[in-house]
């Protein structure tokens, strides 16, 4: 393993998530309170960029409901922009299955934020 | 053919195959929540009684309908975004790389509406809006007429009133659990669709599960009861219905179009079809369109129709695990002549096309048809 600097902690803001490439690998990290996460980023079910999650819609004032996706920071979920598949942030196990997004360890060096890939 | 390749806006994001590629996308979903838009377009008597607290309620209100399932999106209708002109759906178009959106009305709660009129009424007003607001904003846009099919005589006076306007791809209804279309009072519909050379595009409605008085419908529990299954079973009961009865032997250049009722169950459906047919057709003969014709038997096998005469939304894909088994069911489906890529943009069913560029077994050919050129020998583009 390598750890890869990948940012710093100011660029994933709370509750957010940005997409990063180590090594051409396609990386999602998330910021739930302080706690950062690295999953692929790249949905397992059909290959979404969990990332997306923060995009505008279209149309937004005009929507229903909340969308797309969800970072929830107090059940340390994300749910896939797509189509809501679920995943713990810690582990990248899906919620219904047995199925698992790949995981990396996130080391916090002050304002420095690497990923062991 | 009026419409030629999109170019959308430099998007990185958006894989480059999806970008060169010709995307027809025949299910694009407008807002389900306008109908305040159709006002300056409805009568006033009807304005008055829709335009106060609850007055939408037969509109929005369905006789059963699980939300609780996706708590990411309620019942997930605009996970996406939502669209309500022209602007909103070239937004989408550069969004998702698509160069013909066909745009798909958003009132899939009115074959339950109790007041024809009405219905009838926001019928003609959807497509007046669509003409003036979303259409006009580019030439790819497409639109389908929206008919008040729980009346054959009314459907035809609205496409005798909008059926010429080019922007109109198709005529549009439901294949839910208020009618069966081999019925002979559609034959007057069927006449004015082969006339103006229009197909008739059939989507789920919401309200198309089983009836909660019933047995099988008061035991739904979930979602994917409601909404996985329960349109399938109306979108194979139509079909066969439609095909034994003789309407395509009337009308052999009648397309209908199914939206989101699912595909694989095509092969089980023509199997099953042609070996009734051939055990036990006295009865076709009875039919009263058959009868009226003097028809003792179907000019062809069941199964011939439905794949000369009937296409589907790739959407819900259902990709299998194994991608070798959905190869085989593209060729037992005879999907390149009744498949047509969809999206169903912006809804959490929808399926984005990167499935039908990255699947190892859909060869360029293969991809062709299903990404366009199906559907421009289909619809009216
Ligand atoms: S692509 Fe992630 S849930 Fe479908």
């Amino acid at each position: 393993m390598t750890e890869h600097i990948v940012g710093s902690v100011d660029e994933v803001p709370d509750g957010g998530v940005i997409g990063v490439e180590v090594d051409g690998l396609e990386i999602a990290i998330f910021n739930c309170d302080g706690d950062f996460y690295a999953m692929q980023n790249r949905c397992i079910h059909r290959r979404a960029a969990l990332h997306r999650i923060d995009e505008e819609r279209i149309g937004e004032d005009d929507c229903l409901t909340e969308g797309p996706g969800d970072i929830d920071c107090e059940k340390r979920v994300t749910a896939c922009p797509w189509h809501g598949w679920k995943f713990e942030l810690e582990t990248g196990q899906h919620q219904t299955t047995e199925k698992r997004m790949r995981t990396f360890p996130v080391i916090v060096d002050g304002d420095e934020l690497r990923v062991d890939v | 053919m009026s419409v030629k390749k999109f170019q959308p806006a430099d998007r990185p994001e958006i894989p480059e195959a999806v970008r060169e590629a010709f995307i027809v996308d025949i299910d694009v979903h407008l807002s389900i929540k306008m109908l305040d838009d159709l006002f300056p377009y409805m009568d006033d008597r009807i304005v008055d009684k829709l335009d106060r607290p609850w007055g939408k309620y037969q509109f929005e209100a369905i006789d059963w309908l699980p939300t609780w399932a996706n708590d990411a999106g309620g019942i997930g209708v605009d996970s996406h975004g939502t669209a309500k002109t022209g602007e909103d759906i070239l937004a989408m178009m550069e969004s998702m790389g698509t160069d013909v959106p066909i745009v798909t009305p958003g009132f899939q709660s009115l074959p339950q509406v109790a007041y024809p009129r009405m219905k009838e009424e926001v019928c003609r007003a959807y497509n007046d809006y669509v003409l003036e607001h979303v259409t006009s904003a580019h030439d790819n846009i497409h639109a389908q007429i929206l008919l008040p099919l729980w009346d054959p005589e009314q459907a035809v006076a609205e496409l005798d009133r909008v059926g010429s306007e080019p922007d109109f791809a198709a005529a549009y209804g439901w294949f839910g659990k208020f009618w069966r279309l081999g019925n002979p009072e559609y034959d007057q519909l069927y006449d004015k669709l082969t006339e103006l050379d229009l197909p008739l595009s059939l989507h789920l409605d919401v309200a198309s599960y089983a009836d909660k008085a019933t047995p099988e419908g008061d035991a739904i529990r979930t979602w994917i009861e409601a909404i996985g299954f329960d349109p399938a079973t109306h979108a194979i009961m139509n079909t066969v219905n439609m095909i034994v009865t003789g309407v395509f032997d009337k009308y052999p250049d009648l397309n209908v179009v199914y939206q989101e009722g699912g595909v694989h169950w095509l092969p089980f459906v023509a199997y099953r079809m042609d070996e009734f047919y051939q055990h036990t057709p006295e009865d076709v003969q009875l039919a009263e369109r058959m009868y009226d014709q003097n028809k003792k038997y179907l000019d062809k096998l069941p199964s011939e129709y439905l794949w000369e005469n009937v296409k589907f939304s790739t959407q819900p894909v259902c990709l299998p695990d194994n991608p070798k088994h959905y190869e085989w069911l593209l060729e037992m489906e005879h999907a390149e002549n009744t498949l047509m890529f969809a999206t169903d943009w912006p809804h959490s069913t929808n399926d984005p096309p990167t499935w039908i560029f990255e699947h190892p077994h859909i060869d360029e050919p293969m991809r062709e048809r299903i990404l366009h050129e199906t559907a421009e020998e289909v619809y009216r583009l």
